[in-house]
């Protein structure tokens, strides 16, 4: 078995900073367009097959993933990766249907969260299919 | 990826006529990418169809389900207690969602109501370009990252037939040559010895690419008429 | 203070507001890059699908009315048109605005205006979308789920207005405190439309019109 590299304790601030000045401004935006108005919900598939729970809510995903790195500046935890891991690849499946009304690219921003925990080298368990 | 079209409605209205419960199963993979297949085209599909039956006074009923996906064993497995309310399943995933779905439910009979076109690019909302055959025996890195499988016409693997011209195919007038665009490009890339070699040749039957609009979006690719 | 809200901060926060709305829109087109349109060759079997009514008709216009906000969420589609269609059109027509109009600049809209009725009635509706809109917030729990403290300051801000300017006019309470409120709280609302949670009200149309995607309301030119 190849020698895996040890975890750094916490996860590169910097590295996360500079995604997420790379887009910045439509981030910005974006989350603060959001009206917080949930017309967003019935449009995700996963959202109305499991169960119409909130987590599953588009808006709620990208609030708690992007949204979320962004406002802590990228000093997030181990365990924050862990929840926008499972926010990212098990919530959402980038099929880009979801309707905003006010033409928010959700799935562009969960894809950002992704290419961020990528960079951590926080990845999807692929085995669990 | 895969891409799809919904079969014209009439066509699925004939084959579930005579089911009284119907069950139009969505897929959230590639065909709902593709529009043609998600949650939105399910239940879309499925209000054309009760206000069609309706209006015939004919008694089917249609229920809508999407899973993550219908080419893995594993998404269907949510469907096992839903399905046995019903008489009949329609399937809007690709050709290998619907034969899964079959599988797996094989007491029910299971139609499609989408055709599975290519596997292709996205071009623009609703607009897509077909890619890839699947035809086992990619060759795509001696022509430039162009498929000849595809995009030529008679799917010759050893340069251009004598019908370019003009570097347009003679088959499809609006189609560029694939080889031009190969020979192009390699030698942009000054690789040109890349095709000079002998290609083993396929005995493909002529077919030229395939172009996937859904309909909503026709009338914003075509020209006027 | 009457003064110096009415005069100099109402003009400073006008002004915010104009510039930063010209600010958003060009940073907007800054932003976004245009996009060539795709056009292919017309198939010779190819009929232009025209919009009609008929029996034939009707199965796919029930899907597309089905599938759209309208459809999936009748009531709420219905609150929010209404809602901000009356926030922009009350003061407008308001009598009362108009009369200061004619006295302070002499331009003379007072025709056009809306009879008292109808203004108390639109207020009553704008009360209403924005009692559901609360509402909504509490208790619906995937809006609850987003919501913060911030957006429910919002939602009293813009009942400030209308709520003052109501009593005001019918004279209960103190007028000159209740007009100070209706000032403060339009000026407020006036910084926050281009910069705060309001900047939907421009994004609505930059997003929907311009930018190319499933659900854009046009055709759409241009991408991020
Ligand atoms: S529909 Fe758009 S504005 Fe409304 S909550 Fe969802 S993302 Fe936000
Ligand atoms: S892209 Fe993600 S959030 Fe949007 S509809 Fe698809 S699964 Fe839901």
């Amino acid at each position: 078995m190849p020698e895996t590299e040890a975890k750094p304790e916490a996860p590169d601030r910097k590295e996360i900073l500079e995604f997420l000045s790379e887009h910045k401004t439509k981030m910005k935006l974006f989350l603060k367009v959001c009206a917080h108005c949930g017309l967003c919900a019935e449009s995700c598939f996963i959202y109305t097959t499991r169960g119409c729970k909130p987590e599953y809510m588009p808006s709620h995903k990208m609030i708690n993933s992007i949204g979320k790195l962004y406002k802590k500046k990228g000093k997030v935890s181990w365990e924050t990766f862990e929840e926008i891991k499972e926010i990212v690849w098990k919530r959402c499946v980038l099929c880009t249907r979801c309707y905003c009304p006010l033409g928010i690219d959700i799935p562009e921003m969960i894809a950002l969260a992704r290419s961020i925990c990528r960079s951590q080298n926080v990845l999807p368990d692929f085995d669990e299919e | 990826m895969v891409k799809g079209k919904r079969k014209p409605l009439k066509q699925i209205q004939d084959s579930i006529k005579d089911y009284n419960k119907v069950l139009t199963v969505g897929c959230g993979g590639c065909v709902s990418i593709c529009l043609a297949g998600g949650q939105k085209e399910v239940i879309a599909l499925n209000t054309e169809l009760n206000v069609t039956f309706k209006l015939e006074k004919i008694e089917t009923r249609l229920d809508a389900y999407t899973v993550e996906r219908q080419c893995n064993m594993n998404f269907l497995a949510e469907l096992d207690k839903v399905v046995e309310k019903y008489d009949c399943l329609m399937s809007m995933a690709c050709g290998a969602g619907v034969q899964l779905l079959a599988e797996r439910f094989h007491q029910k009979p299971v139609i499609p109501a989408i055709n599975t076109m290519a596997i292709g690019i996205d071009r623009g909302v609703g607009l897509y370009e077909e890619r890839c055959r699947a035809c086992g025996e990619c060759v795509i890195g001696f022509t430039g990252g162009i498929c000849p499988v595809t995009r030529c016409a008679k799917g010759l693997f050893n340069g251009p037939c004598g019908g370019v011209n003009n570097g347009q195919c003679e088959a499809n007038k609006d189609a560029p040559c694939a080889w031009v665009d190969i020979y192009n490009r390699l030698k942009e890339q000054n690789r040109l010895d890349s095709i000079l070699k002998f290609q083993e040749t396929m005995l493909w039957q002529n077919q030229t690419q395939r172009t996937i609009i859904q309909e909503p979006y026709e009338k914003r690719y075509y020209e006027k008429s | 203070m009457y003064e110096f809200i009415r005069g100099p901060m109402a003009w400073t926060c006008f002004s915010i507001l104009i510039l930063g709305m010209i600010f958003q829109v060009v940073r907007f087109f800054l932003l976004t890059k245009k996009i060539q349109p795709v056009r292919l060759a017309t198939p010779p079997r190819y009929i232009k699908k025209k919009f009609e009514l008929s029996r034939e008709s009707l199965p796919s216009l029930a899907a597309k009315l089905r599938v759209s906000v309208v459809g999936v969420n009748p009531l709420m589609t219905l609150v929010t048109i209404v809602f901000h269609v009356s926030i922009i059109v009350l003061p407008l027509f308001l009598m009362e605005h108009n009369i200061l109009l004619d006295v302070l600049w002499g331009i003379n809209f007072c025709p056009c205006s809306f009879p008292e009725s109808i203004a108390d009635f639109l207020t009553g509706v704008i009360l209403a979308c924005i009692l559901f809109f609360l509402f909504r917030r509490i208790f619906v729990s995937r809006v609850r789920s987003i919501s913060t403290f911030y957006d429910y300051f919002i939602i009293l801000l813009t009942a400030t207005p209308f709520v003052t300017g109501f009593l005001a006019i019918h004279g209960f309470f103190d007028y000159r405190t209740l007009i100070i409120i209706h000032l403060i709280s339009v000026n407020l609302i006036m910084v926050f439309l281009p910069f705060a949670k309001f900047v939907h009200s421009i994004f609505f149309f930059l997003n929907r019109f311009f930018i190319r995607s499933e659900y854009s309301l046009s055709t759409g030119s241009r991408n991020w």
